[in-house]
């Protein structure tokens, strides 16, 4: 006897969205941009070898009392699997109406984008990393302004991302700008400040771990 | 950890404020597939031969569920009658849509399959049936060695043959050695643009239709579907806003897709959309030309060359496309080095093969590394340094003006032997080389190399229109020929604008910048857009706006006098809202034609790269690359920088990660994200400086500045060399002990990609077993 899911409850960007009934083979990319008004997640190769569409999912665990954020190619996940969840793109990281998070800025800021088109997946690898390295209690807290990713973490933040027109040097200097044992100073070319001398965090774009809710509210 | 050293920034001149480009980061730009689908709309899908040569007899679908959702196939047949079965035109040729009815190579698209969504559409792709019949058409070319065979070649039209130098033979008898029948061979490379092609087509009254396209020619793309169509060219007005990545495949090879989806929403009366998937993307859309090069070069004992014959088959695929210009690129690369007498024989190959196109730097890449690879061969055989050999070849002024005749070049301008010498030549070099000499001698299972490649490039540039208005509100919009493909046009274009336009604002450009808004390229708002290729497509465009600034700035130059005489400061507002009053013209258009002195340049560069290769697993890892690129007076270095890092990390792919392999039917088989590796970020140099220097205002040049967009892909030839090295190292080793000759040691082919497996294997597979034995002895 098979269980039938007949509709399938998850938030998107802190929307709520039922979809009943549910197409089995209906992808998490597909819906998103094809029944919503989301664009941010790409198609690259439909195949979860890009990283263009990765998006943030994240799912409470009531026996654990926690959630789990997880990033996902949203090209490989099936609306299924996402019952109760909640989904962050990356408008729902910031967009120009809500304003912009830190990320997207640091993004333009370091000229870690060109094309643009691998940016938004980018990002959600990014964001994805950060979150779940400051939710580790064990680790110390991080100093004003940074996560407590660690430069070696964040400059794996985005294995899974390609991207075909930076050679990825800015982006990973935008992943360690984050990095709580980051020195300033090696990061390269940026708007934020002019010599490597002058390299501060107040200069960046402030990251607050907390800006973005992640979790479904409804 | 991950360094760059930061580009020297411009400080005294009067130089455009640098801007950061527009981001779309956060995921609002508007790509093709993001515009909202019109009512209405339907998918379409290539159906692609699989066969080399055939005649396509049918096409049916299996019976199956998928197969249900095809609304309806369009294919030759379906091309209207006064219209064209015509897919791209190049300025040499043009190329057929569909097959009509002999498919000529595995890969070609044979029709599109509709349906209602792109997913269904590319299910039901699929599902197709075709039947094949190879009934009297002989048998398909697929090598160059075939097309040699059956005199298959494409012509070189003459204006784009390139030019031999000197004497060759008298070259070869001045020789001390010689080396003969050499052989080099370059494999293709693909895209992998992250945006694959994809068009969106509406039909609209009076036999007139607007279609979305991602490509580098929206003027082209609009003739082609015209022609298809039967239609005049200001009947179809083709959109391109930004392109998620181009890098040549978007040039020529997006139109066919286009002029599918226009051809299907022709003939629907419904708005089409086609988002190829990248399977499809991979396997119909060309890439770069493989070649086979064999040569002959003679030279002395100090290692100076006298003489260097090329015998050059370059595999064109099946149609003309971009393959005609390719020659000259080749050959204009070659030429960096100075070979005293140069002769050679170059020829297209036609073959049953998806058409190859132009790829970011193309015929360029080649040359400059098979002028490497003549100068490692004679290296080795002098058992010279081969950065020894390099400098020894470099050409001094008088030679380079021999060997690029009609370059307009000052010798002060010929910055390359000062720039060589600073990375590969200088104390700090040696010293790195020395270390690597002794890292060598203490590591048996890992080995280190250290390389340097100099460049010289030549560009052309572009005729390029634009068109700044000024609105009532003093906003300011800017069209140009050239696209946004991420290589920073519109953020130079809009620093120019704000440039020349400045001496009407009323202190310096700065706030000027904010005013200014770059919208999308339409062919029926601009005509004459042309290509944006070559690298010189933002410098172009930037001189296009220059001219319709300095245009607007002559209209409106007396009447802010005026002002200024009357209320004594002028602010941008006051003026523009006086000129809607005095009904002066606020708009401007031109078109920038290169002239004689500008229309083509040289670069010059080099590059030292560093790689620790694991003799046991073959895995190479960049330790640190350092690029010297000289890029005239910088427009935006952040944009420059981008760039060279770009160019740098794709060539990196090029020669060591990206090989492409095809079945016996010259059907591509790498052709998902599983088995064609593009590099990631942990490929990337592990130090990576970038120094993009400043040189000499140069009189025709715009601002003096040069052209970023390409040239430095070359420079990663210098990770090949280094990985050489590595493994000459590991060989001189493995020789050693196995009692071999130093000579098998050094000389071996290593033709890109350097994959792993390559990499072991040119150590030696059995190098473990060697050592053990070795040991026990």
């Amino acid at each position: 006897m098979v269980n039938k899911l007949e509709r399938v409850v998850f938030a998107l960007n802190g929307e709520r969205y039922e979809v009943s009934p549910v197409d089995p083979s209906l992808t998490l990319l597909e819906f998103i941009r094809t029944r919503t008004h989301f664009k941010g997640p790409k198609l690259g190769c439909g195949e979860g070898g890009c990283g263009a569409c990765v998006v943030l999912v994240s799912r409470y665990d009531p026996t654990t009392d926690e959630v789990s954020d997880v990033s996902a190619s949203s090209c490989l996940v099936l609306l299924c699997n996402i019952n109760y969840c909640s989904v962050t793109t990356t408008e729902g990281l910031g967009n120009t109406k809500d304003g912009h998070h830190a990320i997207h800025q640091r993004f333009a800021g370091f000229h870690a984008s060109q094309c643009g088109f691998c940016t938004p997946g980018m990002c959600m690898s990014l964001f994805s990393s950060l979150v779940n390295a400051d939710k580790e209690n064990c680790r110390p807290k991080a100093r004003d302004g940074f996560s407590k990713i660690t430069v070696s973490e964040a400059e794996k933040a985005v294995t899974n991302n390609l991207c075909r027109c930076t050679g990825y040097r800015p982006i990973v200097d935008v992943s360690k700008s984050f990095a709580s044992d980051v020195d300033l100073e090696d990061l390269g070319l940026n708007i934020f400040w002019n010599r490597r001398g002058d390299a501060s965090v107040e200069k960046l774009p402030r990251y607050c771990k907390d800006s973005v809710c992640t979790s479904l509210n409804f | 950890m991950h360094r760059s050293r930061e580009p020297h920034l411009n400080t005294a001149e009067q130089r455009p404020l640098a801007t950061r480009r527009q981001q779309p980061d956060r995921g609002e730009a508007v790509y093709v597939d993001d515009i909202p689908s019109p009512k209405d709309c339907v998918y379409g899908a290539f159906i692609y031969s699989t066969k080399p040569l055939a005649r396509i007899k049918k096409v049916d679908f299996k019976a199956s569920l998928a197969s249900e959702k095809i609304l309806t196939f369009i294919s030759a047949k379906d091309i209207p009658e006064n219209g064209e079965n015509i897919g791209s035109a190049t300025p040499v040729g043009t190329e057929a849509l569909f097959p009509d009815p002999v498919a000529n190579c595995a890969g070609q698209a044979i029709g599109v399959v509709i349906a209602e969504t792109q997913r269904y559409a590319n299910m039901a792709a699929k599902q197709a049936l075709v039947e094949y019949s190879t009934e009297g058409l002989g048998k398909p070319i697929l090598t160059v060695e075939d097309a040699v065979e059956n005199n298959s070649y494409f012509e070189i039209p003459s204006e784009y043959t390139p030019t031999p130098v000197g004497d060759f033979s008298k070259g070869m008898e001045e020789a001390d050695i010689k080396i003969s029948s050499a052989e080099v061979k370059l494999g293709s490379q693909y895209y992998f643009y992250m945006e694959t092609q994809v068009a969106l087509a509406i039909p609209d009254e009076d036999n007139c239709i607007t279609v979305y396209s991602s490509s580098q020619s929206p003027e082209f793309t609009q003739s082609v579907i015209a022609r298809c169509l039967g239609i005049p060219f200001h009947n179809v007005r083709v959109i391109t806003r930004r392109v998620g990545g181009g890098f040549g495949g978007k040039g020529f090879r997006s139109i066919p897709l286009a002029t599918a989806c226009a051809l299907a929403a022709y003939k629907l009366h419904r708005p089409v959309r086609m988002y190829m998937d990248r399977n499809t993307d991979m396997v119909t859309i060309g890439g770069r030309h493989p070649l086979k090069v064999k040569y002959d070069v003679g030279f002395k004992s100090d290692g100076r060359i006298t003489a260097l014959n090329l015998y050059v088959l370059i595999n064109a695929g099946i149609t003309r496309d971009y393959s005609p210009y390719f020659p000259r690129k080749f050959i204009a690369s070659i030429k960096k080095y100075n070979w005293s007498n140069l002769s050679f024989d170059v020829r297209l190959c036609k073959t049953n093969l998806t058409s190859k196109s132009s790829m970011r730097a193309p015929g360029h890449v080649q040359g400059s590394f098979v002028a490497d690879a003549i100068i490692e061969n004679v290296a080795s055989v002098l058992s010279l340094e081969t950065n020894h050999v390099r400098r020894t070849n470099l050409h001094s002024f008088d030679s380079l003006m021999l060997f690029y005749e009609g370059v307009n070049e000052e010798a002060n301008n010929y910055t390359l032997p000062s720039i060589f010498d600073k990375l590969a030549v200088s104390p700090d070099y040696q010293s790195r080389a020395e270390a690597v000499r002794n890292f060598n001698y203490a590591n048996k299972w890992k080995k280190r190399g250290i390389s340097s490649v100099p460049i010289v490039y030549m560009v052309y540039c572009n005729p390029i229109p634009g068109r700044v208005s000024v609105f009532n509100d003093a906003s300011i919009v800017v069209e140009v020929g050239g696209v946004e493909l991420g290589q920073g046009l519109w953020t130079k274009v809009k620093q120019m604008t704000a440039f020349c336009l400045g001496q009407l604002w009323e202190d310096g450009s700065e706030k000027l910048l904010e005013r200014v808004r770059i919208i999308q390229a339409d062919t029926l708002s601009m005509v004459q857009g042309w290509i944006t290729a070559g690298s010189t497509t933002s410098e172009s465009s930037c001189a296009a706006v220059q001219l319709a600034c300095n245009v607007l700035v002559e209209r409106l130059k007396p009447l802010k006098d005026r002002l200024l005489e009357e209320k004594g400061v002028v602010s941008w507002d006051l003026l523009i809202s006086q000129s809607v009053k005095e009904y002066v013209n606020l708009s401007a258009s031109s078109l920038h034609v290169p002239s004689q002195n500008s229309a083509k340049y040289l670069i010059y560069g080099a590059g030292t790269s560093e790689v620790e290769v694991d003799i046991l697993t073959g895995a190479t890892t960049i330790l640190r690359s350092d690029i010297s690129y000289d890029c005239g007076q910088s427009l935006n270095p952040a944009v420059d920088l981008g760039q060279a890092e770009g160019c740098f990390v794709q060539g990196i792919g090029f020669f060591l990660y990206e090989e492409c392999l095809t079945n016996s039917d010259g059907l591509l088989i790498t052709n998902n994200t599983w088995n064609y590796k593009i590099p990631t970020i942990d490929v990337i140099p592990k130090e990576f400086n970038v120094e993009i220097i400043n040189s000499g205002h140069h009189k025709y040049r715009v601002l003096s500045s040069k052209a970023s967009g390409e040239p430095p892909l070359l420079l990663a030839a210098s990770v090949h060399g280094a990985v050489r090295e590595a493994i000459r190292a590991a060989r001189l080793d493995y020789f050693s002990t196995s009692g071999g000759s130093q000579g098998s040691a050094l000389t071996f082919d290593m033709d890109p990609p350097t994959t792993m497996e390559t990499v072991k294997e040119l150590c030696g597979l059995d190098i473990v077993e060697k050592y053990l034995v070795g040991l026990i002895k």
